[in-house]
C-alpha cells in the first residue's frame, strides 16, 4: 500500500493511514468503471493526490466524497480526450451513439441487462429516478413535481439503485475484466 | 440526529444505496455529508460497497438506458413528455458544463493564499471540518464561527455556539480565536470554547497549552485546565476526557446556572426553550444531562427541580411551579 505524504509544513501522521483507505475506495471504484486495472490504479493515484492538494486549500468535509468526485471527473476527461472532439454535437455525447467499436459488445451486455432492470420498475420508481439520474433533481423537487412526500422519494431511489447495481454486479461476475475500457460516460 | 435512522436499520448493500442517493442529490447539507464520512469511514466494507453502487450510478450504460427509458415513456405520452425530453437534455448539458468547467466540489473557494469562510450549523446539527492546516473543528448545533486564513494567520472568531478546535502544530503561524471579546493563542493543541448565553466563553484545554486574553488580562491554560473569561480568569480543574461531553450529546452542569443548561438544550432542540422568570434562569443546577435529547432533560427538571414545562406551538417555556 502506498503512502501519501501532505505538503507544506504540517504532515500530521493519521492522514497516511486515512489516504491509504480513501486510495482503496477510489481504486475499487475506477476498476468498476473502467474494468482495466493499470488504469484504475492510474486514476486512483492522480485523484487522491489531486484531492491532497485540494483539501490543503480549501475546507472539505468528507475526502471520500471528494476523492470519488474528482475521479469520475478524470474517468470523464479520459473519455472525451480519447475521442475525436470535432465530430461531437451535444446530443451525440449525452446519448452516447457512438462509442468505441471495442466496448459496444461488451457494452450492449451491461446496458441491456440494466435496461431490463428499469423495464420491470414501477413506472413510479422509474420516473423518479431518471429524473435523479437525468436531470440531477432534489427530492423536493421531484416530490413536488409526482406528489410524493420527500421521504418516499428517497426510498424510490435507494431501492431502484439496490436493484439496478445487483443486476450490474451479475453481469460483472459473468464478464470477465476486460484490457478494453468503458467507451463513454455521462457523469 | 434523525438522519441516523434512516439508514441505521438497512443492511449494507442498502445503506450504500442510500449514500449514493444522498450524495447525488445537487444540494447535500454539511451535516448530511458529515454523517457519509462517519459512515465509509467506520468499516471498509461499507466503502467497498458504496463504491460499487456509485460505479453503477455513474455507468454510461445506465446514463444511455435511462435516456432510452425516457424516450420511452415519452412516446407512450407525448402530450405530457413533449417538451420534456429537450427539456431534460438542456439541464444535464448545463450539469455538465459545470462538471467540466471546473472541479465542481464542495465548498469550492478561489484558489488564493488567503479565505475567510463561515460555518454554521442549526440546532441538532454538528459539523467536523477539516481547515486547510489539518486543523479540525467541530462545531456544536446552532453555532457560527467565522474562518479566516492569511498570510502567517490562522484565525477564527466564534459568534455563536460552541466548537472544539484540534489545532495543527506551526510555531510560525499561531491560531487565533476571538470569543465574546475574549482571545485566545495557541500554536498547536486542542480545546473547547463555548459561548455562554449571558456573555463570556469558557474556554478549556484538551491538549497542550492554550493563553486565554480577556479584559487585559492573560492567563496561560494546561491540560485539564478551564476558565471563564466573564469575571477574573481564574482556571478550575476539568476531568480530561477523551473528547468534550457535548460530541457524545451529553454536558455536565456543575452548580451551573439554568440559563446555561437551557442554552445546551437549545443546541440541540428543534423547539426552542425559554425561561419565564428571572429568578428561575439563576437557579442553580447540578447533574449530567442528555441534552441532545430535550424531553429527557425537560422530564428531569420537571421531577428534580420542581420546574413547569408550558409546551406552546413554536417555543416550551420553563416557568415556576405552582
Amino acid at each position: 500500500m502506498m503512502t501519501y505524504q501532505r505538503r507544506g509544513r504540517v504532515a500530521p501522521n493519521r492522514h497516511n493511514q486515512e489516504w491509504s483507505g480513501i486510495h482503496a475506495v477510489v481504486r475499487r471504484y475506477a476498476l468498476s468503471r473502467l474494468r482495466h486495472k493499470e488504469m484504475a490504479e492510474d486514476i486512483a493515484q492522480q485523484a487522491v493526490l489531486k484531492a491532497i492538494e485540494y483539501q490543503q486549500d480549501n475546507i472539505v468535509i468528507s475526502l471520500h466524497a471528494l476523492a470519488l468526485r474528482i475521479a469520475a471527473n478524470l474517468i470523464h476527461l479520459h473519455y472525451r480526450q480519447s475521442r475525436p472532439s470535432d465530430s461531437l454535437d451535444a446530443a451525440e455525447d449525452l446519448a452516447c451513439t457512438e462509442p468505441l467499436p471495442d466496448r459496444v459488445a461488451e457494452g450492449r451486455e451491461e446496458f441491456k441487462a440494466i435496461q431490463v432492470v428499469l423495464a420491470r420498475m414501477p413506472a413510479l420508481r422509474r420516473d423518479v429516478f431518471l429524473r435523479r439520474r437525468l436531470d440531477g433533481q432534489s427530492c423536493d423537487d421531484i416530490g413536488r413535481a409526482l406528489n410524493l412526500n420527500p421521504k418516499a422519494v428517497e426510498k424510490h431511489i435507494t431501492r431502484a439503485l439496490v436493484d439496478l447495481k445487483a443486476a450490474r454486479v451479475k453481469w460483472q461476475e459473468d464478464a470477465p475484466v476486460s484490457p478494453v475500457p468503458e467507451a463513454c460516460d455521462h457523469a | 440526529m434523525h438522519n441516523l435512522q434512516a439508514f441505521e436499520d438497512m443492511d449494507r448493500e442498502e445503506a450504500a444505496a442510500y449514500w449514493v442517493m444522498v450524495m447525488s442529490g445537487p444540494n447535500v447539507p454539511a451535516h448530511r455529508e458529515r454523517l457519509f464520512e462517519t459512515w465509509i469511514s467506520a468499516d471498509p466494507g461499507n466503502a467497498m460497497a458504496y463504491a460499487d453502487c456509485l460505479a453503477c450510478y455513474d455507468s454510461a450504460s445506465l446514463g444511455e438506458a435511462a435516456l432510452v427509458a425516457r424516450a420511452k415513456s415519452s412516446q407512450h405520452r407525448s402530450v405530457v413528455w413533449g417538451g420534456a425530453l429537450a427539456a431534460s437534455l438542456a439541464l444535464v448539458m448545463i450539469g455538465g458544463g459545470m462538471w467540466f468547467g471546473g472541479l465542481r466540489l464542495p465548498g469550492a473557494l478561489p484558489a488564493e493564499k488567503g479565505y475567510t469562510q463561515t460555518l454554521e450549523t442549526t440546532p441538532g446539527q454538528m459539523l467536523t471540518a477539516r481547515l486547510p492546516d489539518g486543523s479540525q473543528v467541530v462545531l456544536n448545533g446552532d453555532t457560527q464561527l467565522s474562518v479566516h486564513f492569511a498570510g502567517r494567520d490562522r484565525a477564527i472568531t466564534l459568534r455563536r455556539g460552541e466548537a472544539y478546535f484540534d489545532i495543527a502544530h506551526d510555531v510560525t503561524r499561531p491560531f487565533t480565536v476571538e470569543a465574546a471579546g475574549s482571545h485566545v493563542r495557541v500554536l498547536g493543541t486542542a480545546f473547547n470554547i463555548d459561548l455562554l448565553p449571558a456573555g463570556g466563553a469558557e474556554v478549556a484545554v484538551y491538549r497542550g497549552r492554550v493563553r486565554v486574553e480577556a479584559h487585559h488580562e492573560v492567563r496561560d491554560l494546561g491540560v485539564g485546565e478551564r476558565v471563564l473569561t466573564d469575571g477574573a480568569l481564574i482556571p478550575a480543574a476539568f476531568d480530561v476526557a477523551e473528547m468534550p461531553d457535548w460530541q457524545g450529546g451529553w454536558f455536565e452542569a456543575d452548580n451551573i446556572s439554568l440559563t446555561r443548561l437551557v442554552g445546551e438544550v437549545n443546541r440541540f432542540s428543534s423547539v426552542p426553550v425559554r425561561i419565564d422568570a428571572p429568578d428561575l434562569a439563576a437557579r442553580k443546577i447540578s447533574g449530567r444531562f442528555k441534552v441532545s435529547d430535550t424531553d429527557k432533560v425537560l422530564k428531569s427538571l420537571k421531577q428534580v427541580y420542581g420546574i413547569k414545562i408550558v409546551r406552546e406551538e413554536n417555543v416550551i417555556v420553563l416557568t415556576k411551579s405552582l
